[in-house]
């Protein structure tokens, strides 16, 4: 019986640990930050927040519950994360200054949203397995964002307000859906996804518009309009229930189509 | 100028791209190259293919400078519209199944048309005013 009480205790000793293993808060104000953080098992969760100067951070996290949070508010920003299994998740926020972010989660729960604010923002994403989902957006100047999730619930939502735009966002397999829009300069967006339950979506509204998207397998639907300036969007579908729905409002319009199998349809509009 | 160039470009990704997907990647690069080629000047130009199964099209262009429209196999249907008085310059080719193609718009529509059927159950609609 003592023996049994022993053990007892000393497993919720245990539990405890575990229970309370990993977790990192770190915080920097000023001047030459930098911040590196490796976690690697159990209940990670990290939340980083630096503030002004030559701020630089990295991430890592390796297995079970990862979350992560990060965020720089001034000056040259980067931040970089990655983290491996279970309940992945992050959020990256910049909002002014060379901004640059990624983050790379490898598998399950999955989920990622990103913004920047201003400066010559980049932000990246790339998810490998089970649900994902992702979000970015950036509101102005050097703007370019990126999404790649490679297989199983994926989803991914962008969006840009401002200055040289970019766009793409990739999924490979599973059940698809992207969906784009950016509002005025340098637009340029593309959507690629090739297996599965595919949609797509892309709406530019003005400035030197271009918009691509392919799709090559499963439902496909595809859907883009752009309103105001250089236009041009270039769609495929390549085989099973394509159908397409392409408006142009003003200006450039050009529009290339191609679909090779199964239930096409497409309508086009074009406008001036 | 800068519109050739992003053509040009944007021309060789489709081109990279097309490597890994069939061999009717011949027919899509004549009807992108042709695009490319009137690019130059275009407030619009239209350029579509369908090769298998369920097609249908349509077009609605209030200003069309080239449109060339092109479906190859089984339940075709094309639908064109214009309602303004634009030369048209539509080329429309099909080749096989159930084909049906209806034309509607002002009288300049015609203008510049070209239509290619190569048979089974042609149906064509056009009216003009």
């Amino acid at each position: 019986m003592k023996k049994l009480f022993t053990s007892a205790i000393a497993l919720t000793a245990v539990s405890l640990t575990y229970a309370q293993s990993n977790y990192d808060w770190t915080w920097q104000q000023g001047n030459g930050n930098t911040a590196t953080v490796n976690q690697s098992g159990l209940q990670n969760n990290n939340n980083l927040y630096q503030v002004g100067d030559t701020n630089t951070a990295t991430i890592d996290q390796t297995g079970q519950i990862n979350v992560n949070q990060a965020r720089s508010e001034g000056d040259m920003n980067a931040i970089d994360v990655d983290q491996v299994g279970e309940s992945n998740s992050n959020a990256t926020n910049q909002y002014g200054n060379n901004n640059i972010g990624t983050a790379n989660q490898n598998g399950f729960d999955n989920t990622l949203i990103q913004r920047q604010e201003g400066n010559s923002n980049v932000v990246a994403g790339i998810q490998t397995g089970d649900y994902n989902y992702a979000t970015q957006n950036q509101l102005g100047d050097g703007n370019r964002f990126s999404v790649t999730q490679l297989g199983d619930g994926n989803q991914s939502f962008q969006k840009q307000v401002g200055d040289s735009n970019e766009g793409l966002a990739m999924q490979n397999g599973d059940s698809n859906y992207i969906h784009q829009d950016q509002g005025g300069d340098d637009n340029y967006a593309t959507n690629t996804q090739n297996g599965n339950g595919n949609w797509g979506d892309s709406h530019q509204w003005g400035n030197d518009n271009i918009s691509r998207a392919l799709q090559n397998g499963n439902g496909n639907f595809l859907e883009q309009f752009q309103i105001g300036n250089g236009n041009l969007a270039d769609d495929w579908q390549i085989g099973n229930d394509n159908t397409g729905q392409i408006n142009q409002t003003g200006n450039g319009h050009i529009h290339w189509g191609t679909v090779f199998g199964n239930n096409n349809t497409m309508t086009v509009n074009q406008s001036n | 100028m800068r519109n050739l160039i992003t053509l040009a470009a944007v021309l060789l990704c489709v081109i990279s791209n097309a490597q890994v997907i069939t061999s009717n990647n011949v027919l899509d690069y004549y009807e992108r190259t042709q695009a490319s080629l009137l690019a130059a000047d275009p407030a619009s130009a239209t350029v579509m293919l369908q090769v298998g199964n369920n097609n249908l099209m349509e077009v609605t262009d209030l200003a069309s400078s080239y449109i060339a429209l092109s479906q190859t196999g089984d339940n075709n249907t094309t639908y064109l519209y214009n309602t303004n008085n634009h030369r048209g310059n539509a080329e429309i080719n099909i080749i096989g199944s159930g084909n049906y193609v209806e034309i509607l718009g002002s009288n300049s529509i015609s203008d510049g048309m070209k239509i290619n059927i190569n048979a089974n159950d042609t149906n064509i609609f056009m009216k003009n005013y």
